[in-house]
C-alpha cells in the first residue's frame, strides 16, 4: 500500500533516496531511476531536462541529470554507481512529465556496480514516507 | 587526464539594474548543476547586490521573487562567490560581516589567475 503526505505519494515496491530525492526501482540487473514526488514539486514545473548519455559510467552521487524550472535549477543524482543504460527519451521531449506523474516516468536506468555497498543507502516506502514529512514541511510543498 | 572546465562569472552591474541581477546567479547554478566547476566574481557596482537588505529588496519586477532567490539556488548547487574586496570597501564601504555566508572577499590577482586559466569559460555581466 503506499503512503502519502501533504498530496505527496510514496508508491510500495519503490525504494528511495532521501538524499538525493529519487525513487529507484529494480528490473532485474537494472536499476530504474526517477524524481521522489516531493522532489519534482520542490522544483515545480520543469521545462527543461539533459539526462547523461547511455553508456555513461558514474558514481554515486554524481549528476545525471540537470533539471530547470521557471524558478528552480538543479541536479539529479545517481543513487547507484553505474553505467546509464537507457534515457527516457519521451521525459527528455516532455519534462513536465515527470511533474504530472512522477512515478511513471522514469529518467534514466543504470547498471549498479557497487550494489552490495550502494542498496543499504536507499530506504523502503514505510521509512522514505516518514522520513519526508518533516523535509516536505521543511520545504512547504504541498504535492499534486 | 583533462582538467575540469570551470566557469567563471564576472559581475559588474548592481543594484542600478535591477532587470539585469537575476542573470548571472541563475546561469552560473545552471553551470554547477550540470558538474561544472563555477565562481562569480562581483566587481564595481556588483557587490551592491550582496550589500545589507539588496537580495531582499532587489527584484526583477515589482511581483517577482527576490533575489535572495537565485543568490540561495546557486550557493546551494555549489557556485563559489567571491566578491572584490576594493569595490565592495571603497565604493561600497562594506566591511568584513557586511557579505551574505557563503561569500568571500578577493582581490584583483584571484580573478585575473581565474580568468587566465585556458580551461575558465568567461562571462561578463
Amino acid at each position: 500500500m503506499s503512503s502519502s503526505y501533504k498530496g505527496c505519494v510514496f508508491p510500495e515496491g519503490l525504494l528511495y533516496d532521501l538524499e538525493y530525492h529519487v525513487w529507484v526501482k529494480f528490473e532485474g540487473e537494472v536499476a530504474v531511476v526517477g524524481a521522489t514526488a516531493p522532489g519534482q514539486a520542490y522544483a515545480g514545473e520543469i521545462i527543461f531536462i539533459k539526462i547523461k548519455d547511455k553508456g555513461t559510467t558514474l558514481e554515486r552521487g554524481a549528476i545525471a541529470a540537470t533539471v530547470e524550472s521557471a524558478k528552480y535549477m538543479g541536479p539529479m543524482r545517481t543513487p547507484l554507481s553505474g553505467t546509464i543504460t537507457e534515457v527516457n527519451e519521451e521525459v527528455k521531449n516532455q519534462p513536465s512529465l515527470v511533474n504530472q506523474a512522477p512515478y511513471d516516468n522514469w529518467v534514466f536506468k543504470i547498471s549498479p556496480t557497487k550494489l552490495d555497498s550502494e542498496r543499504g543507502l536507499l530506504l523502503d516506502t514505510r521509512s522514505a514516507s516518514e522520513k519526508y514529512r518533516s523535509i516536505i514541511d521543511e520545504w512547504g510543498i504541498q504535492c499534486g | 587526464m583533462e582538467a575540469k572546465k570551470r566557469f567563471l562569472f564576472v559581475v559588474s552591474t548592481g543594484v542600478n539594474e535591477p532587470k539585469k541581477a537575476f542573470t548571472p546567479f541563475y546561469y552560473a547554478a545552471a553551470a554547477a548543476s550540470m558538474g561544472y566547476d563555477t565562481h562569480m566574481f562581483f566587481l564595481a557596482e556588483g557587490p551592491s547586490l550582496l550589500k545589507g537588505d539588496a537580495p531582499d529588496r532587489v527584484r526583477t519586477t515589482e511581483e517577482g521573487e527576490p533575489l535572495r532567490k537565485v543568490i540561495e539556488l546557486a550557493l546551494r548547487n555549489n557556485v563559489k562567490m567571491m566578491c572584490c574586496s576594493t569595490s565592495a570597501k571603497v565604493i561600497w564601504k562594506m566591511g568584513d560581516g557586511d557579505l551574505p555566508k557563503g561569500v568571500d572577499y578577493a582581490g584583483a590577482v584571484t580573478l585575473i589567475e581565474m580568468a587566465s586559466d585556458p580551461n575558465t569559460v568567461v562571462f561578463y555581466f
